[in-house]
Protein backbone atom coordinates (compact mmCIF):
# COMPACT_ATOMS: atom_id res chain seq x y z
CA UNK A 1 0.00 0.00 0.00
CA UNK A 2 1.36 3.38 -0.94
CA UNK A 3 2.19 6.00 1.62
CA UNK A 4 -0.52 8.42 0.47
CA UNK A 5 -3.10 5.64 0.62
CA UNK A 6 -2.05 4.80 4.20
CA UNK A 7 -2.23 8.46 5.13
CA UNK A 8 -5.66 8.77 3.58
CA UNK A 9 -7.00 5.74 5.45
CA UNK A 10 -5.50 6.96 8.73
CA UNK A 11 -7.56 10.19 8.59
CA UNK A 12 -5.02 12.02 10.72
CA UNK A 13 -5.36 9.41 13.46
CA UNK A 14 -9.13 9.66 13.60
CA UNK A 15 -9.78 6.70 11.27
CA UNK A 16 -12.17 4.78 13.58
CA UNK A 17 -14.42 7.82 14.04
CA UNK A 18 -14.43 9.02 10.42
CA UNK A 19 -14.74 5.64 8.72
CA UNK A 20 -17.40 4.31 11.07
CA UNK A 21 -19.45 7.46 10.38
CA UNK A 22 -19.28 6.89 6.63
CA UNK A 23 -19.80 3.14 7.02
CA UNK A 24 -22.88 3.59 9.19
CA UNK A 25 -24.31 6.17 6.78
CA UNK A 26 -23.85 3.79 3.86
CA UNK A 27 -25.34 0.89 5.81
CA UNK A 28 -28.38 2.86 6.96
CA UNK A 29 -29.16 4.40 3.57
CA UNK A 30 -28.81 1.01 1.85
CA UNK A 31 -30.92 -0.88 4.40
CA UNK A 32 -33.66 1.76 4.18
CA UNK A 33 -33.61 1.61 0.37
CA UNK A 34 -33.62 -2.19 0.16
CA UNK A 35 -36.37 -2.49 2.78
CA UNK A 36 -38.49 0.09 0.93
CA UNK A 37 -38.09 -1.67 -2.42
CA UNK A 38 -38.78 -5.09 -0.86
CA UNK A 39 -41.87 -3.73 0.92
CA UNK A 40 -43.22 -2.31 -2.32
CA UNK A 41 -42.53 -5.51 -4.28
CA UNK A 42 -44.20 -7.79 -1.73
CA UNK A 43 -47.30 -5.57 -1.57
CA UNK A 44 -47.53 -5.42 -5.35
CA UNK A 45 -47.39 -9.22 -5.44
CA UNK A 46 -50.11 -9.53 -2.79
CA UNK A 47 -52.23 -7.01 -4.64
CA UNK A 48 -51.83 -8.82 -7.95
CA UNK A 49 -52.80 -12.12 -6.33
CA UNK A 50 -55.83 -10.57 -4.66
CA UNK A 51 -56.99 -8.93 -7.85
CA UNK A 52 -56.51 -12.12 -9.84
CA UNK A 53 -58.61 -13.99 -7.29
CA UNK A 54 -61.38 -11.42 -7.48
CA UNK A 55 -62.97 -11.50 -10.94
CA UNK A 56 -64.94 -8.27 -10.42
CA UNK A 57 -61.70 -6.34 -10.09
CA UNK A 58 -60.06 -7.71 -13.16
CA UNK A 59 -60.95 -4.88 -15.46
CA UNK A 60 -59.51 -2.35 -13.08
CA UNK A 61 -56.34 -4.30 -12.65
CA UNK A 62 -55.89 -4.10 -16.40
CA UNK A 63 -56.37 -0.36 -16.19
CA UNK A 64 -53.79 0.02 -13.49
CA UNK A 65 -51.31 -2.10 -15.37
CA UNK A 66 -51.84 0.01 -18.45
CA UNK A 67 -50.81 3.05 -16.48
CA UNK A 68 -54.03 4.89 -17.20
CA UNK A 69 -55.32 6.37 -14.02
CA UNK A 70 -58.73 7.19 -15.31
CA UNK A 71 -60.39 4.71 -13.01
CA UNK A 72 -58.00 5.28 -10.17
CA UNK A 73 -60.22 7.59 -8.23
CA UNK A 74 -62.88 4.95 -8.02
CA UNK A 75 -60.35 2.65 -6.42
CA UNK A 76 -59.21 5.23 -3.94
CA UNK A 77 -58.64 3.15 -0.88
CA UNK A 78 -57.24 6.02 1.11
CA UNK A 79 -57.28 5.64 4.86
CA UNK A 80 -60.15 3.20 4.58
CA UNK A 81 -62.50 6.10 5.11
CA UNK A 82 -64.57 5.44 2.04
CA UNK A 83 -64.48 1.73 2.42
CA UNK A 84 -66.06 2.06 5.79
CA UNK A 85 -68.63 4.45 4.49
CA UNK A 86 -70.21 7.01 6.73
CA UNK A 87 -67.52 7.01 9.38
CA UNK A 88 -66.19 10.36 8.33
CA UNK A 89 -68.00 13.62 8.42
CA UNK A 90 -69.58 15.01 5.32
CA UNK A 91 -66.61 17.07 4.20
CA UNK A 92 -64.49 14.05 3.66
CA UNK A 93 -66.46 13.21 0.60
CA UNK A 94 -65.06 16.18 -1.27
CA UNK A 95 -61.48 15.13 -0.73
CA UNK A 96 -61.30 13.05 -3.86
CA UNK A 97 -64.58 14.12 -5.29
CA UNK A 98 -63.30 16.98 -7.38
CA UNK A 99 -62.01 14.83 -10.16
CA UNK B 1 -55.36 21.80 -3.51
CA UNK B 2 -56.63 18.42 -4.56
CA UNK B 3 -55.07 18.24 -7.98
CA UNK B 4 -52.72 15.55 -6.78
CA UNK B 5 -55.13 14.00 -4.35
CA UNK B 6 -56.03 11.44 -6.95
CA UNK B 7 -53.59 8.59 -6.25
CA UNK B 8 -53.57 7.58 -9.91
CA UNK B 9 -52.43 11.03 -10.90
CA UNK B 10 -49.85 11.03 -8.11
CA UNK B 11 -48.58 7.62 -9.15
CA UNK B 12 -48.15 8.76 -12.74
CA UNK B 13 -46.18 11.83 -11.61
CA UNK B 14 -44.17 9.74 -9.14
CA UNK B 15 -43.26 7.26 -11.87
CA UNK B 16 -41.77 10.11 -13.88
CA UNK B 17 -39.87 11.65 -10.93
CA UNK B 18 -38.51 8.44 -9.37
CA UNK B 19 -35.80 7.51 -11.91
CA UNK B 20 -34.59 11.13 -12.11
CA UNK B 21 -34.40 11.49 -8.33
CA UNK B 22 -32.56 8.16 -8.06
CA UNK B 23 -30.11 9.01 -10.82
CA UNK B 24 -29.50 12.50 -9.46
CA UNK B 25 -28.95 11.09 -5.97
CA UNK B 26 -26.32 8.61 -7.16
CA UNK B 27 -24.53 11.36 -9.12
CA UNK B 28 -24.61 13.76 -6.19
CA UNK B 29 -23.36 11.11 -3.77
CA UNK B 30 -20.42 10.33 -6.06
CA UNK B 31 -19.51 14.01 -6.46
CA UNK B 32 -20.16 14.80 -2.79
CA UNK B 33 -18.14 11.85 -1.47
CA UNK B 34 -15.29 12.64 -3.86
CA UNK B 35 -15.06 16.17 -2.48
CA UNK B 36 -15.74 15.15 1.11
CA UNK B 37 -13.12 12.41 1.31
CA UNK B 38 -10.48 13.21 -1.31
CA UNK B 39 -10.73 16.78 -2.35
CA UNK B 40 -11.35 18.97 0.68
CA UNK B 41 -8.98 20.27 3.35
CA UNK B 42 -8.89 19.23 6.98
CA UNK B 43 -10.03 21.82 9.51
CA UNK B 44 -7.42 24.04 11.19
CA UNK B 45 -8.64 22.92 14.62
CA UNK B 46 -10.36 19.60 14.06
CA UNK B 47 -8.23 18.05 11.36
CA UNK B 48 -9.82 15.17 9.46
CA UNK B 49 -12.69 14.71 11.92
CA UNK B 50 -14.32 17.61 10.06
CA UNK B 51 -15.15 15.06 7.37
CA UNK B 52 -17.77 13.59 9.72
CA UNK B 53 -19.60 16.88 9.17
CA UNK B 54 -20.41 15.90 5.58
CA UNK B 55 -22.58 13.06 6.93
CA UNK B 56 -23.66 14.55 10.25
CA UNK B 57 -24.95 17.92 9.06
CA UNK B 58 -26.95 16.70 6.00
CA UNK B 59 -28.50 14.02 8.23
CA UNK B 60 -29.39 16.70 10.80
CA UNK B 61 -30.90 19.01 8.16
CA UNK B 62 -32.90 16.15 6.65
CA UNK B 63 -34.16 15.02 10.06
CA UNK B 64 -35.66 18.48 10.58
CA UNK B 65 -36.85 18.92 6.98
CA UNK B 66 -38.58 15.53 7.01
CA UNK B 67 -40.33 16.23 10.30
CA UNK B 68 -41.41 19.72 9.19
CA UNK B 69 -42.84 18.38 5.94
CA UNK B 70 -44.70 15.67 7.87
CA UNK B 71 -46.16 18.31 10.18
CA UNK B 72 -47.33 20.37 7.18
CA UNK B 73 -48.85 17.19 5.72
CA UNK B 74 -50.59 16.57 9.05
CA UNK B 75 -52.11 20.06 8.94
CA UNK B 76 -53.32 19.44 5.35
CA UNK B 77 -54.79 16.12 6.46
CA UNK B 78 -56.63 17.62 9.44
CA UNK B 79 -57.89 20.80 7.77
CA UNK B 80 -58.47 19.82 4.14
CA UNK B 81 -58.67 16.02 4.55
CA UNK B 82 -56.11 15.73 1.77
CA UNK B 83 -55.98 11.96 1.25
CA UNK B 84 -52.32 11.75 0.18
CA UNK B 85 -51.06 13.83 3.13
CA UNK B 86 -51.40 10.97 5.59
CA UNK B 87 -49.87 8.55 3.12
CA UNK B 88 -46.89 10.91 2.84
CA UNK B 89 -46.47 11.21 6.62
CA UNK B 90 -46.54 7.44 7.10
CA UNK B 91 -44.08 6.91 4.25
CA UNK B 92 -41.65 9.62 5.35
CA UNK B 93 -41.51 8.71 9.07
CA UNK B 94 -39.07 5.75 8.88
CA UNK B 95 -36.76 7.75 6.60
CA UNK B 96 -36.82 10.70 8.99
CA UNK B 97 -36.16 8.41 11.93
CA UNK B 98 -33.19 6.95 10.02
CA UNK B 99 -31.75 10.41 9.32
CA UNK B 100 -32.17 11.40 12.98
CA UNK B 101 -30.45 8.22 14.18
CA UNK B 102 -27.61 8.82 11.74
CA UNK B 103 -27.29 12.40 12.99
CA UNK B 104 -27.15 11.27 16.63
CA UNK B 105 -24.65 8.47 16.02
CA UNK B 106 -22.28 10.47 13.80
CA UNK B 107 -22.55 13.36 16.27
CA UNK B 108 -21.42 10.99 18.99
CA UNK B 109 -18.54 9.74 16.83
CA UNK B 110 -17.50 13.34 16.27
CA UNK B 111 -18.01 14.44 19.87
CA UNK B 112 -15.80 11.79 21.44
CA UNK B 113 -12.52 12.81 19.76
CA UNK B 114 -13.23 16.57 19.65
CA UNK B 115 -15.30 17.46 22.71
CA UNK B 116 -14.03 14.56 24.79
CA UNK B 117 -17.46 12.97 25.30
CA UNK B 118 -19.89 10.75 23.39
CA UNK B 119 -22.94 12.48 24.76
CA UNK B 120 -24.04 15.41 26.93
CA UNK B 121 -27.53 16.43 27.97
CA UNK B 122 -27.34 19.93 26.54
CA UNK B 123 -30.34 21.58 24.86
CA UNK B 124 -29.31 20.74 21.28
CA UNK B 125 -28.51 17.06 21.78
CA UNK B 126 -31.51 16.49 24.02
CA UNK B 127 -33.97 18.15 21.63
CA UNK B 128 -32.68 16.05 18.71
CA UNK B 129 -33.09 12.91 20.82
CA UNK B 130 -36.70 14.02 21.48
CA UNK B 131 -37.14 14.37 17.70
CA UNK B 132 -36.02 10.77 17.29
CA UNK B 133 -38.57 9.63 19.88
CA UNK B 134 -41.27 11.68 18.12
CA UNK B 135 -40.62 9.74 14.92
CA UNK B 136 -40.75 6.42 16.79
CA UNK B 137 -43.88 7.51 18.67
CA UNK B 138 -45.62 8.52 15.44
CA UNK B 139 -44.82 5.19 13.79
CA UNK B 140 -46.01 3.24 16.84
CA UNK B 141 -49.18 5.34 17.13
CA UNK B 142 -50.37 4.99 13.52
CA UNK B 143 -49.88 1.24 13.77
CA UNK B 144 -51.65 0.94 17.12
CA UNK B 145 -55.20 1.52 15.82
CA UNK B 146 -57.28 -0.98 13.86
CA UNK B 147 -59.22 1.84 12.26
CA UNK B 148 -56.91 3.66 9.79
CA UNK B 149 -58.98 6.87 9.95
CA UNK B 150 -58.50 7.17 13.70
CA UNK B 151 -54.88 6.06 13.42
CA UNK B 152 -54.05 8.76 10.91
CA UNK B 153 -55.91 11.43 12.87
CA UNK B 154 -54.08 10.58 16.09
CA UNK B 155 -50.80 10.53 14.18
CA UNK B 156 -51.45 13.94 12.64
CA UNK B 157 -52.19 15.47 16.03
CA UNK B 158 -48.97 14.00 17.48
CA UNK B 159 -47.00 15.42 14.52
CA UNK B 160 -48.43 18.91 15.07
CA UNK B 161 -47.84 18.84 18.83
CA UNK B 162 -44.27 17.68 18.23
CA UNK B 163 -43.70 20.44 15.68
CA UNK B 164 -42.85 22.87 18.52
CA UNK B 165 -39.65 20.88 18.92
CA UNK B 166 -38.34 21.90 15.48
CA UNK B 167 -37.65 25.60 16.25
CA UNK B 168 -36.32 24.51 19.65
CA UNK B 169 -33.73 22.30 17.92
CA UNK B 170 -32.79 25.04 15.47
CA UNK B 171 -32.40 27.84 18.03
CA UNK B 172 -31.30 25.82 21.08
CA UNK B 173 -27.69 26.76 20.39
CA UNK B 174 -28.58 30.46 20.42
CA UNK B 175 -31.06 30.52 23.28
CA UNK B 176 -29.10 28.53 25.85
CA UNK B 177 -25.54 27.66 26.78
CA UNK B 178 -24.86 24.40 24.96
CA UNK B 179 -21.77 22.32 24.32
CA UNK B 180 -22.83 22.16 20.67
CA UNK B 181 -21.57 25.13 18.66
CA UNK B 182 -23.95 27.59 16.92
CA UNK B 183 -25.02 27.29 13.29
CA UNK B 184 -22.33 27.69 10.61
CA UNK B 185 -24.39 27.79 7.41
CA UNK B 186 -27.95 29.04 7.99
CA UNK B 187 -27.08 32.04 10.13
CA UNK B 188 -27.28 35.83 10.07
CA UNK B 189 -24.25 37.28 8.36
CA UNK B 190 -23.55 34.33 6.07
CA UNK B 191 -21.77 30.99 6.46
CA UNK B 192 -18.63 30.69 8.60
CA UNK B 193 -17.39 27.70 6.63
CA UNK B 194 -14.64 28.04 4.07
CA UNK B 195 -15.98 27.46 0.50
CA UNK B 196 -13.71 24.40 0.08
CA UNK B 197 -15.69 22.79 2.92
CA UNK B 198 -19.06 24.32 2.08
CA UNK B 199 -19.21 22.73 -1.39
CA UNK B 200 -18.89 19.10 -0.28
CA UNK B 201 -21.40 19.85 2.47
CA UNK B 202 -23.98 21.28 0.04
CA UNK B 203 -23.49 18.44 -2.47
CA UNK B 204 -23.94 15.83 0.23
CA UNK B 205 -27.04 17.67 1.50
CA UNK B 206 -28.55 17.59 -2.02
CA UNK B 207 -27.62 13.91 -2.33
CA UNK B 208 -29.49 13.19 0.91
CA UNK B 209 -32.45 15.27 -0.28
CA UNK B 210 -32.77 13.45 -3.63
CA UNK B 211 -32.32 10.10 -1.87
CA UNK B 212 -35.23 11.09 0.35
CA UNK B 213 -37.43 11.98 -2.65
CA UNK B 214 -36.73 8.63 -4.33
CA UNK B 215 -37.27 6.53 -1.21
CA UNK B 216 -40.37 8.42 -0.08
CA UNK B 217 -41.94 7.79 -3.51
CA UNK B 218 -41.20 4.07 -3.16
CA UNK B 219 -42.71 4.02 0.31
CA UNK B 220 -45.78 6.04 -0.72
CA UNK B 221 -46.43 3.58 -3.52
CA UNK B 222 -46.17 0.76 -0.99
CA UNK B 223 -48.57 2.57 1.38
CA UNK B 224 -51.07 3.08 -1.46
CA UNK B 225 -50.80 -0.57 -2.48
CA UNK B 226 -51.29 -1.54 1.17
CA UNK B 227 -54.47 0.53 1.39
CA UNK B 228 -55.76 -1.11 -1.80
CA UNK B 229 -55.05 -4.54 -0.34
CA UNK B 230 -57.05 -3.66 2.78
CA UNK B 231 -59.98 -2.46 0.65
CA UNK B 232 -59.95 -5.58 -1.52
CA UNK B 233 -59.75 -7.86 1.50
CA UNK B 234 -62.62 -6.03 3.13
CA UNK B 235 -64.68 -6.19 -0.06
CA UNK B 236 -64.02 -9.91 -0.34
CA UNK B 237 -64.88 -10.53 3.28
CA UNK B 238 -68.18 -8.70 2.93
CA UNK B 239 -68.96 -10.48 -0.35
CA UNK B 240 -68.40 -13.85 1.29
CA UNK B 241 -70.14 -12.96 4.50
CA UNK C 1 -68.02 23.13 2.82
CA UNK C 2 -65.66 26.09 2.93
CA UNK C 3 -66.84 27.19 6.33
CA UNK C 4 -66.08 23.82 7.87
CA UNK C 5 -62.59 23.81 6.41
CA UNK C 6 -62.02 27.39 7.51
CA UNK C 7 -63.22 26.57 10.98
CA UNK C 8 -60.82 23.63 11.17
CA UNK C 9 -58.03 25.87 9.94
CA UNK C 10 -58.73 28.53 12.59
CA UNK C 11 -59.06 25.88 15.27
CA UNK C 12 -55.71 24.41 14.27
CA UNK C 13 -54.10 27.87 14.18
CA UNK C 14 -55.34 28.71 17.67
CA UNK C 15 -54.30 25.31 19.02
CA UNK C 16 -50.77 25.70 17.59
CA UNK C 17 -50.50 29.25 18.95
CA UNK C 18 -51.56 28.04 22.39
CA UNK C 19 -49.13 25.15 22.27
CA UNK C 20 -46.28 27.40 21.16
CA UNK C 21 -46.99 29.93 23.92
CA UNK C 22 -47.21 27.21 26.57
CA UNK C 23 -43.90 25.74 25.42
CA UNK C 24 -42.17 29.13 25.35
CA UNK C 25 -43.41 29.94 28.87
CA UNK C 26 -42.33 26.55 30.23
CA UNK C 27 -38.87 26.80 28.67
CA UNK C 28 -38.28 30.35 29.89
CA UNK C 29 -39.39 29.31 33.39
CA UNK C 30 -36.77 26.56 33.41
CA UNK C 31 -34.14 28.66 31.68
CA UNK C 32 -31.49 27.92 34.29
CA UNK C 33 -32.02 24.17 34.09
CA UNK C 34 -31.89 24.15 30.29
CA UNK C 35 -28.54 25.94 30.26
CA UNK C 36 -25.79 23.34 30.20
CA UNK C 37 -23.17 25.50 31.88
CA UNK C 38 -22.50 28.84 33.58
CA UNK C 39 -20.09 31.51 32.43
CA UNK C 40 -17.51 32.95 34.85
CA UNK C 41 -19.68 36.10 35.02
CA UNK C 42 -22.69 34.00 36.06
CA UNK C 43 -20.63 32.51 38.91
CA UNK C 44 -19.52 35.94 40.07
CA UNK C 45 -23.11 37.19 40.06
CA UNK C 46 -24.51 34.05 41.73
CA UNK C 47 -21.96 32.04 43.75
CA UNK C 48 -22.86 28.36 43.38
CA UNK C 49 -21.71 27.12 46.80
CA UNK C 50 -20.26 23.62 46.61
CA UNK C 51 -22.85 22.27 44.14
CA UNK C 52 -21.68 20.19 41.18
CA UNK C 53 -21.75 22.65 38.27
CA UNK C 54 -20.29 23.27 34.83
CA UNK C 55 -18.33 26.38 33.90
CA UNK C 56 -17.76 27.34 30.28
CA UNK C 57 -15.61 29.97 28.63
CA UNK C 58 -12.33 30.44 26.82
CA UNK C 59 -9.02 29.07 28.06
CA UNK C 60 -7.11 32.27 28.79
CA UNK C 61 -4.01 32.57 26.62
CA UNK C 62 -0.84 31.89 28.62
CA UNK C 63 -2.69 30.55 31.65
CA UNK C 64 -2.15 26.82 31.09
CA UNK C 65 0.49 25.20 33.30
CA UNK C 66 1.29 21.52 33.82
CA UNK C 67 2.03 20.54 37.41
CA UNK C 68 4.92 18.37 38.54
CA UNK C 69 2.84 15.20 38.82
CA UNK C 70 2.38 15.16 35.03
CA UNK C 71 -1.40 14.78 35.03
CA UNK C 72 -2.60 17.93 36.76
CA UNK C 73 -3.25 20.99 34.63
CA UNK C 74 -4.04 24.46 35.95
CA UNK C 75 -5.62 27.08 33.74
CA UNK C 76 -7.99 30.02 33.75
CA UNK C 77 -11.45 30.09 32.15
CA UNK C 78 -12.44 33.58 31.06
CA UNK C 79 -15.34 35.34 29.47
CA UNK C 80 -15.27 39.01 28.55
CA UNK C 81 -15.97 40.13 32.13
CA UNK C 82 -14.73 37.56 34.63
CA UNK C 83 -12.28 34.70 35.16
CA UNK C 84 -12.23 31.43 37.11
CA UNK C 85 -9.11 29.49 38.09
CA UNK C 86 -9.45 25.77 37.34
CA UNK C 87 -7.41 22.75 38.30
CA UNK C 88 -7.86 19.33 36.69
CA UNK C 89 -6.14 15.95 36.93
CA UNK C 90 -6.59 13.76 33.92
CA UNK C 91 -6.49 13.53 30.15
CA UNK C 92 -7.55 16.63 28.24
CA UNK C 93 -9.59 16.41 25.02
CA UNK C 94 -7.73 16.87 21.71
CA UNK C 95 -9.31 20.23 21.09
CA UNK C 96 -8.20 21.69 24.45
CA UNK C 97 -5.90 24.64 23.77
CA UNK C 98 -5.32 28.22 24.78
CA UNK C 99 -7.79 30.68 23.34
CA UNK C 100 -10.32 27.97 22.60
CA UNK C 101 -13.68 27.19 24.18
CA UNK C 102 -13.73 24.83 27.14
CA UNK C 103 -16.20 23.43 29.61
CA UNK C 104 -15.31 22.19 33.09
CA UNK C 105 -17.54 20.09 35.36
CA UNK C 106 -16.79 20.07 39.05
CA UNK C 107 -17.10 22.03 42.30
CA UNK C 108 -15.88 25.36 43.59
CA UNK C 109 -13.31 24.89 46.39
CA UNK C 110 -13.41 27.18 49.43
CA UNK C 111 -10.18 28.81 48.19
CA UNK C 112 -11.97 29.98 45.03
CA UNK C 113 -10.30 27.49 42.68
CA UNK C 114 -12.62 25.34 40.58
CA UNK C 115 -11.82 21.65 41.09
CA UNK C 116 -12.78 20.03 37.75
CA UNK C 117 -13.48 16.33 37.48
CA UNK C 118 -14.18 16.44 33.73
CA UNK C 119 -13.04 18.76 30.94
CA UNK C 120 -14.84 19.02 27.60
CA UNK C 121 -13.62 21.08 24.66
CA UNK C 122 -16.10 23.34 22.92
CA UNK C 123 -15.44 24.49 19.41
CA UNK C 124 -16.89 27.45 17.55
CA UNK C 125 -18.82 27.70 14.29
CA UNK C 126 -15.75 28.54 12.16
CA UNK C 127 -14.40 25.93 9.76
CA UNK C 128 -11.41 26.61 7.51
CA UNK C 129 -8.27 24.95 6.17
CA UNK C 130 -5.10 25.37 8.21
CA UNK C 131 -3.42 27.47 5.49
CA UNK C 132 -6.31 29.94 5.50
CA UNK C 133 -6.20 30.23 9.30
CA UNK C 134 -2.42 30.83 9.15
CA UNK C 135 -2.82 33.46 6.44
CA UNK C 136 -5.53 35.21 8.45
CA UNK C 137 -3.38 35.13 11.57
CA UNK C 138 -0.49 36.64 9.64
CA UNK C 139 -2.59 39.49 8.32
CA UNK C 140 -4.12 40.07 11.76
CA UNK C 141 -7.67 39.40 10.67
CA UNK C 142 -8.03 36.23 12.67
CA UNK C 143 -10.63 36.68 15.36
CA UNK C 144 -12.64 33.47 15.57
CA UNK C 145 -13.68 34.04 19.16
CA UNK C 146 -14.14 37.79 18.90
CA UNK C 147 -17.11 39.25 20.76
CA UNK C 148 -20.11 39.14 18.47
CA UNK C 149 -19.08 35.92 16.78
CA UNK C 150 -21.99 34.47 18.69
CA UNK C 151 -24.40 37.41 18.85
CA UNK C 152 -27.37 35.65 20.42
CA UNK C 153 -25.45 34.03 23.29
CA UNK C 154 -27.72 34.48 26.29
CA UNK C 155 -25.33 35.41 29.06
CA UNK C 156 -21.99 36.01 27.51
CA UNK C 157 -20.84 32.40 27.33
CA UNK C 158 -18.52 31.11 24.70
Amino acid sequence: MSQTMKEFLAMGGYAPYVWSSYGLALLLLLVLLVASVAGLRSRERTLAALEAANPRRRRRKADAAGGDGGEGAAMLPMTGGRGKGGQNDATDADAGGGE
Amino acid sequence: MHRFANPARFLRLATIILPWAALLSVGLFIAGLWLALFNSPGDYQQGDTVRIMYIHVPAAWMSMFTYSSMAVAAACALVWRHPLAEVYARAAAPIGAGFTLLCLVTGSLWGEPMWGTWWVWDARLTSVLILFFLYLGFMALVNAFDDPVRANRAGSILLLVGAVNVPIIKFSVDWWNTLHQPASVFRMGGPTIHPDMLWPLLLMALAFQTYFVAVVILRMRAELADAKIQTLRMARASAQG
Amino acid sequence: MMTRKKRRLYLLGIAMLGLGTATALTLSAFEENVAYFFSPSDLQAKPPGDRLIRVGGLVEAGSVSKQGDGITTDFVIADHAATVRVTFSGALPDLFREGQGVLAEGRMRPDGVFQAREILAKHDENYMPKEVADALKKSGQFRPEAPGSKPAAGNGGV
